[in-house]
């Protein structure tokens, strides 16, 4: 955190209103985009960006001047995504048991998430990129995707990934190679049958 | 080292995600084996496809729409509500003004039944139909416990009222609390009502009340206004309590 955000943060907790904005503009479309790359979801995006924003408000006096600001609220916005996937895979369970069920099964613990449905963006924008990004991520586990978008979509070094998701650097290698060795074959498959355009 | 494991450390030496040591085992593999050396461009090629959608979409996605922003800055800041989208202030906005509108009229309501609550139970005051029964029933016991006495209600406040009621239209002046009449508690007035006399028409409370050490000057205004605004819609809420309106809305 540099002195100008040190400052706005000291700001801000003795009560002078305009401080927190001042604080948090310069991260609000990082945010944005990283709740949507997560979620694949603009809504859910926006809901969690207001979350992730009330809980730092609220959580100010926590935050380490020592560490990255914006690495906090990613840390914050990373948990809350992680509590919707958590909700939506419990969602999923309950409607597919009641659906199999209601045909004559009995199985509640089938845990498979659906393909995260593509963004709002992904119909008008598909002439111009045929990569469906969305598509790719949703592919991937939770913990692969939050991985993925904070290492190689937001840059974020392994180290900090690890500290953002409040997990171990190996973890973090782990899910990693994992989630880039599925990008990779969703990307070659699609190349294959030309659906995305060669990179030079 | 084999290819397999080779093609497994490929996905984070591509980022040089990888110790020295093996990172440095990797090179030397690379520079004899063409799979893998194919399997690191692949990686490569992906990696860098998906930044350039993450890019390019990146570009379109929406923004954050000022007035919602500011809204919301607003609305973390004074702790109101944790969606802006479903805010307090949101409710109240011009854009819904059936919900406003309904929204006022309830706090009328609400007040003139807090105002009646109050009168009854609570500063335990003889209401309207009270002291219209009182006119032929001077010196009786009310059902409610209260004494029902030949009086009329005079503009006073006291100082209980006083921090409840900002703003009175009908101030008292030194006369009319000179002239007005002494009140006891209920539980006073009740055993006084049995032994003291009844009074005659016209006849003053404090006569009929007879001097006695712990009677109190107390009455209240006939009418109270209060009005506020809502700061982030503008909306103002005007309360008027009347307490010559019962609960049905019939003024005496």
């Amino acid at each position: 955190m540099d002195e100008r955000e040190k400052e706005l943060v000291r700001k801000a907790l003795s009560g002078e209103s305009t401080a927190f904005e001042e604080l948090v503009r310069p991260y609000r479309t990082s945010l944005l985009h990283l709740a949507y790359r997560m979620t694949g979801n603009m809504e859910e995006a926006m809901d969690i960006s207001q979350e992730t924003l009330l809980r730092c408000y609220r959580y100010l006096n926590r935050v380490d001047p020592d560490k990255n600001f914006r690495n906090w609220l990613f840390q914050i916005a990373a948990n809350l995504a992680r509590d919707w996937h958590r909700n939506r895979k419990l969602e999923i369970n309950l409607e597919n048991g009641w659906q199999k069920n209601r045909w004559g099964g009995s199985n509640f613990d089938s845990g498979e998430i659906p393909e995260i449905a593509s963004g709002p963006l992904s119909a008008e924008t598909s002439s111009d990129i045929q990569l469906d990004i969305n598509a790719c991520l949703g592919k991937l586990s939770p913990r692969e995707r939050q991985v993925f978008v904070l290492r190689d979509l937001e840059g974020l070094s392994i180290k900090e990934t690890a500290t953002v998701l409040k997990t171990s650097s190996l973890s973090v290698r782990v899910n990693l190679s994992s989630a880039r060795r599925k990008i990779r074959e969703i990307i070659s498959g699609q190349k294959k049958s030309g659906r995305v355009r060669s990179q030079k | 080292m084999k290819c397999e494991a080779v093609s497994r450390k490929l996905l984070l030496y591509v980022s040089g995600d990888l110790d020295r040591r093996s990172a440095r085992a990797v090179e030397e593999h690379l520079k004899h084996c063409p799979a893998c050396q194919q399997e690191l461009r692949l990686i490569k090629e992906s990696l860098a496809a998906i930044r350039q959608a993450d890019l390019e979409e990146s570009q379109k996605l929406p923004e954050w729409d000022e007035e919602r922003w500011a809204d919301l800055m607003s609305t973390i800041v004074r702790g109101e509500s944790r969606v802006p989208g479903k805010s307090i202030s949101g409710l109240f906005s011009w854009k819904k003004p059936a919900l406003a509108a309904a929204a006022v009229a309830g706090l009328i309501l609400v007040s003139f039944f807090s105002y009646h609550l109050i009168d009854r139970f609570w500063l335990h005051t003889p209401s309207n139909k009270d002291i219209v029964a009182t006119g032929q029933q001077a010196g009786k016991i009310s059902p409610a416990g209260q004494e029902l006495k030949p009086e009329t209600p005079t503009a006073t406040r006291t100082p209980d009222t006083a921090s409840i009621f900002p703003r009175q239209v009908e101030l008292p002046t030194p006369s009319r609390l000179e002239e007005a009449k002494p009140r006891t508690r209920p539980s006073e007035k009740i055993a006084e009502a049995k032994t003291a006399p009844v009074p005659e028409a016209g006849e003053k409370a404090g006569v009929a009340s007879t001097g006695s050490s712990e009677l109190q000057p107390a009455s209240r205004p006939e009418r109270v206004e209060m009005s506020f605004i809502l700061p982030e819609s503008g909306v103002q809420v005007l309360w008027i309590l009347d307490r010559n309106i019962n609960l049905e809305g019939v003024k005496k």
